[in-house]
């Protein structure tokens, strides 16, 4: 192996190591962990073909779905503690 | 604890500490390429789906050994450096207040070999008044940087502090014992330092004479066709290069920690076992008293090509030094072999 490869390497393995470093939110104290831009959260790539199938899966499941309010139940059928 | 990285090499996931050790590794690696201590040869046989952590450390150790390791090779103490580079316990440590990570080089002792060294420096002595306690002080000084020195001195010194309370013998323990002193169970100092000269082990004194280091000097010019004549240059070379203390690789900086114990050798007198009970006793009081200190010297420093690039020095001084002080112990062994 030539240095220059050596060297770059090494460095490459540095600059993950950096990316991958918890940082400190110094205003609320907690600890985040910045998600590498490349491998995405929980290792997965997201790309074009998930958004797609997720897509599908909002519109088939969309009928099931409701957007009137909770009717409140009725004054005669609450319990007489209250 | 091993993670996979998300990728070293492009082809192939490589598995590797994932630990500031690990992180010292690279940068130290790197460093030490920079400076060409990693040479072209040691790349050679390596490749990037083959860079490893069990393959970065090899060529950290080549790298260190070929640098500095022929002036760590002794002859009889049993002195040695070893390369750290931290794990996440010991951070703090190796790390500097604004964070910077620290690798060090450490100076520990294995188990020490006995000799006897009596014949040796009482021929010093007998030449001109002085002159061996001079001699002694000489490679007990440098013996310090290990603790208290296992030589007479130093047992002469344990057996104040282990015995009688810091005075010169069990007269002040004895008054306390009353009419029962003659049972006690109190080292005496007679017995202890039967048949060695006090001049051997009395450090403070302004009655026993002591030689200055002018006068040793040119003592080891005068009688240097003489038997003691190499015992005394390989002494007068060790006072030299030992001058300065703060050259030397540092003692361990915490307040919990005791002086190290770690003696490179034992120095007997008439016999190699003379002192053995007060070394003992010694030994156990170090094990009950606390903690020992990890090193008896640590050079620390970024593993970054300045870093390395200033602690070599202060690595190489330290390794002289302790070359200088085998070359003295092997000469009075051998002295006291012959006479």
């Amino acid at each position: 192996m030539k240095r220059e490869t050596f060297e770059e390497v090494l460095r490459e393995a540095l600059n993950r190591l950096e990316a991958t470093r918890p940082s400190v939110d110094l205003a609320s104290g907690l600890v985040s962990r910045r998600a590498d831009p490349e491998v995405g959260i929980g290792g997965v790539r997201y790309g074009k073909p998930e958004k797609l199938v997720g897509q599908a899966v909002s519109r088939l499941a969309a009928p099931g779905r409701t957007s009137k309010p909770i009717v409140a139940p009725s004054p005669d059928l609450m319990p007489a503690c209250f | 604890m091993l993670l996979t990285l998300p990728v070293i090499a492009p082809e192939v996931a490589a598995v590797i500490e994932f630990s500031p050790a690990g992180e010292r590794h690279l940068r130290l690696a790197l460093a030490m390429s920079r400076l060409g201590m990693i040479t072209d040869a040691d790349l050679a046989g390596l490749r990037r789906t083959r860079v490893s952590a069990s393959s970065i450390r090899a060529l950290i150790e080549k790298g260190w050994q070929r640098e500095v390791g022929g002036e760590y090779a002794f002859q009889l103490i049993s002195a040695y450096a070893r390369l750290i580079l931290p794990s996440h316990d010991d951070e703090e440590e190796f790390s500097t207040e604004s964070g910077e990570p620290l690798v060090g080089v450490a100076i520990n002792a294995r188990q020490p070999e006995w000799i006897t060294i009596g014949k040796a420096f009482s021929a010093i002595e007998a030449l001109q008044t002085g002159l061996g306690r001079k001699a002694l002080a000489i490679l007990e000084g440098s013996l310090c940087h290990f603790g208290m020195p296992y030589t007479v001195g130093g047992a002469f010194d344990m057996a104040q502090h282990l015995y009688w309370y810091g005075e010169e013998d069990e007269s002040v323990v004895l008054q306390e014992y009353g009419d029962e002193a003659d049972a006690a169970d109190v080292p005496r100092r007679a017995d202890l330092f039967d048949g060695i000269p006090e001049w051997a082990y009395i450090n403070i004194s302004d009655e026993i004479p002591i030689a200055s280091g002018e006068e040793f000097a040119a003592a080891a010019v005068r009688f240097a066709d003489q038997p003691v004549g190499k015992l005394l240059a390989s002494l007068l070379h060790l006072d030299r290069i030992d001058s300065d203390n703060e050259l030397f690789a540092p003692p361990y900086q915490n307040e919990e920690c005791s002086i190290p114990n770690e003696p490179p050798i034992v120095c007997g007198w008439n016999t190699k076992t003379d002192f053995d009970r007060i070394f003992d006793d010694n030994h156990r009081y170090f094990a009950e008293g606390g903690e020992e200190p990890p090193w008896s010297g640590c050079v620390m420093f970024a593993p970054t090509e300045a870093g390395i690039t200033e602690s070599l020095s202060r690595i190489r001084h330290t390794g002289l030094v302790l070359r200088a002080l085998d070359a003295a112990l092997h000469e009075a062994r051998k002295l006291n072999d012959e006479v």
